[in-house]
C-alpha cells in the first residue's frame, strides 16, 4: 500500500542514459537476421519466375521473353519467401530498409537471355544411342507390355466364353 | 423517471488503440446499457484464402493483427499441418512456443502501458513500453522483424534460432524481470492505481461462464480455462503448468492476472530454452503436396487475449476452401457490455481497456 511506488525508477531515469537514441545523428546497429529490402543479383538470375510465383503480395513480375525482372517495392512485404524459393540463390535480403523515394516507382532489372536453339526437324535429329543397360531395360519393358497384352486378350476371350 | 441520454463512445477515443463504437445509454452518471458496434477495420482476410495458396497464406494470417501476429501465423500453420498430416520436428514446436510466450509478454506489457495511460499515470506508461522494447529487440535479433516475424511456415520454421541467441534472449529477460518487479509493485500496490481499479466492472464466475468469456478476462473471474493446459505443441513438455486465476472479477483482478502471466511466460521460456532439442526446424512441403478434397482440421491455441480457434478446409487444389478464425475479442465483447452495465461514465474507459479488445483480430 501507499503511493510513490515508481519514485525510485523515475528518479533513476532522471540521471541515467535515455532509452532512445538521437536518430539522425546516431543510428542503432542492425542485426544480421533483419529483413530490410530485397536485392537481386541479375548475373546469377535465370529469370525462371519462381520468385514471382511464390510472392504472397504479387510484388514481383518476371518476363523471360523480354528479359525483365521487376519488383514493386511498395507491394513487397519483406517476407523472404522468394529468397527461399530461388533455385540459383540470386535473391538476398539486405539489412537496410528501403530508401525513401520522392515518387512511387518500380525497379526493373534487365538481362539478355540466350535464345533457345531452334528444334531441328524430325528427319534431321540424330538417333539416340542407347547404352547396353538402357537397351536391356527397354527390352524388358517391351516384353512386359507384350505379356500384359496377351494376358488381357486371354482374359477377354475367357469372359466372352463365359457370356456365351 | 430521470432522463436517459445516449453518449457515443468511439470509434476515435484516446483510450482506444483500435476503432470500436459504443452507444452508452446513460441515466444521470450511470451507464444503463452499452451497445457495441464494430465493422470499421474489416478487411476480408478470411476470403483471401481462396486467392493465395496455402503456403503464402501464412503471411496473410500474420497480418490479421499487429499484436498477436505471431500467434495467428502459428495457429494457421498448425491447422494446415494437421490437415496435411505433416509432422514437424520438436525443435520447431519449442521455438514456436517460445516465440508465442514472448508475444504474450510484449502484448501484456503493451496493455499495462495502455491501462496506465488510461488512468493518467504517464510515467508508468512510458516505463512499460520501454520494457516492451526489450522483447521487440529480441524478435528483431532472432527473427528479423519486430512485429511481423515471418518465421513460421507450413511444415516448420523458415530458419533456426541458434542456442547462443536463445541464451542471450534469456539474459535480456532476466534484466527485464528485475525492472518489471517495480512496475508490478506499482500496478498492484499503489493507492492511486488501486482506487481506480478495485471493485470496478465486476463480473462473477457464473456470468463469465454463461457469456463464454475467454482469456485473462475470464481468468479474472475465476474461470480456469486455458488452452495451454491441453498440452498441445511443446506445452505438453512443461514440468508444471497451471493457469493463473483470480476470483474477484473486477478490473484489478484482470490486471493482476496479466501481471502474473508475464512472470509465468518468462518461466516457460527459460524452461523450454534449457531443454530445447536439436532435431532441425522442418522444411516446407514439396510442390506436389496438396490438401485433399474436404480434408479439414482445427486448432485451438491460447493467444495473449485468450482462446483462439482456427479451422481450415481443403478442396483438392493448393488453394483452401475455407479458413475460419474465432478470436478471443469477439468472445469477450458480450462480457464487456455486461461489465459496463451500471458503472459510472468515468469508469467506462477502464473497463473497455481491461478486456484488452483487439478489434482488428475480431473483424479480420
Amino acid at each position: 500500500m501507499g503511493g510513490f511506488k515508481l519514485g525510485k525508477m523515475t528518479l533513476r531515469s532522471l540521471i541515467s542514459k535515455p532509452a532512445t537514441v538521437r536518430y539522425p545523428y546516431e543510428k542503432r546497429e542492425l542485426y544480421p537476421a533483419m529483413r530490410g529490402h530485397l536485392v537481386n543479383d541479375i548475373d546469377a538470375c535465370i529469370l525462371c519466375g519462381m520468385c514471382a510465383k511464390v510472392c504472397p503480395a504479387d510484388a514481383l513480375t518476371v518476363d523471360r521473353k523480354a528479359g525483365d525482372w521487376t519488383i514493386n517495392p511498395y507491394k513487397c512485404v519483406q517476407c523472404a519467401n522468394c529468397v527461399r524459393a530461388c533455385p540459383k540463390s540470386s535473391l538476398t535480403m539486405e539489412r537496410e530498409a528501403t530508401t525513401v523515394a520522392s515518387s512511387m516507382s518500380t525497379l526493373t532489372m534487365h538481362k539478355d537471355m540466350p535464345a533457345k536453339p531452334a528444334r531441328p526437324a524430325a528427319g534431321e535429329r540424330p538417333a539416340r544411342k542407347l547404352t547396353p543397360e538402357q537397351e536391356a531395360k527397354a527390352a524388358a519393358i517391351r516384353a512386359a507390355k507384350a505379356a500384359k497384352a496377351a494376358k488381357e486378350q486371354a482374359a477377354s476371350q475367357q469372359a466372352e466364353g463365359g457370356a456365351e | 423517471m430521470s432522463n436517459r441520454t445516449v453518449i457515443p463512445f468511439g470509434p476515435q477515443h484516446p483510450v482506444l488503440p483500435e476503432p470500436v463504437h459504443l452507444d452508452l445509454i446513460v441515466e444521470d452518471e450511470h451507464v444503463i446499457e452499452a451497445i457495441p458496434q464494430i465493422g470499421f477495420v474489416h478487411r476480408g482476410l478470411e476470403k483471401l484464402v481462396e486467392k493465395r495458396d496455402f503456403n503464402q497464406f501464412v503471411y496473410v494470417a500474420e497480418r490479421i493483427c499487429g499484436i498477436c501476429s505471431f500467434g495467428h501465423g502459428w495457429g494457421y500453420a498448425e491447422a494446415t499441418e494437421r490437415m496435411l498430416g505433416l509432422e514437424i520436428p520438436k525443435r520447431a514446436s519449442y521455438l514456436r512456443v517460445i516465440l508465442q510466450e514472448l508475444s504474450r509478454i510484449h502484448s501484456h506489457l503493451l496493455w499495462l502501458g495502455l491501462l496506465a495511460d488510461g488512468f493518467g499515470f504517464e510515467s508508468l506508461f512510458n516505463h512499460c513500453w520501454r520494457l516492451r522494447e526489450t522483447i521487440l529487440d529480441i524478435f528483431q535479433e532472432t527473427c528479423g522483424g519486430r512485429i511481423i516475424l515471418s518465421i513460421t511456415m507450413v511444415g516448420g520454421m523458415t530458419h533456426d534460432i541458434d542456442d547462443a541467441l536463445l541464451r542471450r534472449a534469456c539474459e535480456k529477460l532476466d534484466d527485464l524481470e528485475r525492472e518489471y518487479h517495480t512496475i508490478v509493485n506499482t500496478m498492484l500496490n499503489d493507492d492511486s492505481v488501486r482506487s481506480r481499479l478495485c471493485g470496478v466492472g465486476t463480473i462473477n464466475y457464473e456470468e463469465a461462464l454463461s457469456l463464454s468469456m475467454v482469456g485473462p478476462f475470464a481468468k479474472g473471474s475465476g474461470v480456469t480455462h486455458d488452452m495451454r493446459t491441453t498440452g498441445f505443441s511443446a506445452y505438453g513438455d512443461l514440468e508444471h503448468f497451471e493457469p493463473i486465476v483470480s476470483t474477484e472479477g473486477d478490473c484489478y483482478a484482470r490486471c493482476k492476472v496479466r501481471c502474473e502471466e508475464i512472470y509465468q511466460a518468462i518461466a516457460i521460456i527459460k524452461e523450454l530454452v534449457a531443454k530445447i532439442p536439436h532435431d532441425g526446424v522442418g522444411q516446407a512441403p514439396g510442390p506436389k503436396v496438396k490438401p485433399e478434397k474436404d480434408a479439414r482440421a482445427h486448432v485451438l491455441i491460447e493467444q495473449p487475449r485468450g482462446e483462439a480457434f482456427y479451422y481450415v478446409r481443403g478442396n483438392g487444389t493448393k488453394f483452401l476452401d475455407r479458413f475460419r478464425l474465432r478470436t478471443p475479442t469477439s468472445q469477450n465483447l458480450g462480457g464487456m457490455t455486461k461489465a459496463l452495465q451500471g458503472v459510472d461514465v468515468a469508469d467506462v474507459p477502464m473497463i473497455i481497456l481491461t478486456i484488452d479488445p483487439c478489434i482488428s483480430c475480431a473483424e479480420r
